[in-house]
């Protein structure tokens, strides 16, 4: 069965219905599997977060009350659980436990950020490489940075989302930024 | 908002980025339905201790072979107006009226004690032995 309005689909998996619940996993497997990517440390991890966030959207669905795109609740609810899995790794609490971050190799890069970017937009590069050259950073860095840039969360947000301290999270994307610009040098230079 | 140029690039092409490598929802299902078992198995777990915690609890409090006279009459009670200060004789669980107004009547001759639903009175060993 398939349902071609979006309300008769959310109600229909609010009453567990598994066509619904299915349509709704298939409708938007692709852009949570890429959200739990970010996130994740390798493929089969994001895999496993992805449907855990699956289970945990179908137990909580009811929910939602029509306040705001359905899509964005989605998105919403599978992101918190990422964080959530993602904050069960011990690493990543000795990790923030410093104030101050510093990457191994802590220097500016060569080119500014402006000419960088134009020739990475001239590249044409798919979402696929981009995500590639995110997750050459280390996991922390990478997902303060997905965090604000991508989702567009504050600072204060992510520090309580993080249990961290609101500067350490702008400390970590202003290196994350760093670290970005020299891969994303290093991705054009490997391609001429 | 970010206005980085880095910060909007990374937005650009990633907060809407999509990817085919992902299983089907056989997957999930399975796993959902390995979920509600494990779920159904911890509930009857649980359920399991609670009626061994339940039994044992009930075999601590279960009234010894001493207890479960009491509440017995262990001699008639028509014989105890004549039985004077002696040891205990009588343990009523639920006296009736005739019990409680036998030893009310009785104070002068024997210790009678009322307390809730209990009747100790002094007499057993000299009626038994009368």
């Amino acid at each position: 069965m398939k349902y071609n309005n979006e309300q008769a689909l959310i109600e229909a998996c609010k009453k567990k219905k598994q066509a619904a619940q299915q349509q709704i996993y298939e409708q938007y497997a692709p852009l949570f599997k890429g959200i739990c990517l970010r996130y994740a440390h390798n493929p089969a991890d994001a895999e496993d977060v992805m449907h855990e966030g699956f289970i945990k959207i179908f137990s909580v669905i009811k929910q939602y009350q029509y306040k705001g795109s359905f899509e964005g609740w989605l998105k919403r609810v599978m992101v918190n659980h990422a964080i959530s899995s993602y904050k069960k790794n011990k690493k990543f609490k000795n990790f923030y436990s410093t104030d101050e971050i510093q990457l191994a190799d802590d220097k500016t890069p060569d080119t500014d950020e402006q000419t960088i970017i134009e020739k990475a937009i001239a590249a044409k590069w798919d979402g696929a490489k981009v995500l590639e050259i995110i997750l050459a950073l280390p996991q922390p860095y990478g997902v303060v940075f997905n965090l604000f840039a991508v989702e567009g969360f504050s600072h204060k947000e992510i520090a309580d989302m993080l249990e961290i301290k609101e500067n350490t999270s702008k400390s970590i994307v202003r290196r994350a930024r760093m670290k970005l610009q020299q891969e994303i040098e290093k991705k054009l230079n490997d391609e001429q | 908002m970010s206005d980085n140029h880095i910060d909007l690039f990374f937005k650009e092409h990633l907060s809407d980025y999509t990817t085919t490598q992902h299983t089907d929802w056989s997957t999930l299902q399975t796993k959902m339905q390995r979920k509600t078992l494990s779920v159904r198995l911890r509930s009857t777990a649980v359920a399991a201790v609670a009626m061994i915690l339940l039994f044992w609890g009930w075999k601590q409090f279960e009234p010894t072979l001493q207890q479960k006279q009491f509440g017995k009459v262990i001699y008639p009670i028509s014989n105890l107006t004549t039985v004077e200060n002696t040891k205990p004789v009588f343990v009523a669980k639920t006296p009736n009226t005739t019990e409680k107004n036998m030893a009310e009547s009785n104070k002068t001759n024997t210790t009678v004690v009322i307390k809730r639903t209990v009747i100790v009175r002094d007499t057993l060993r000299s009626a038994k032995n009368k």
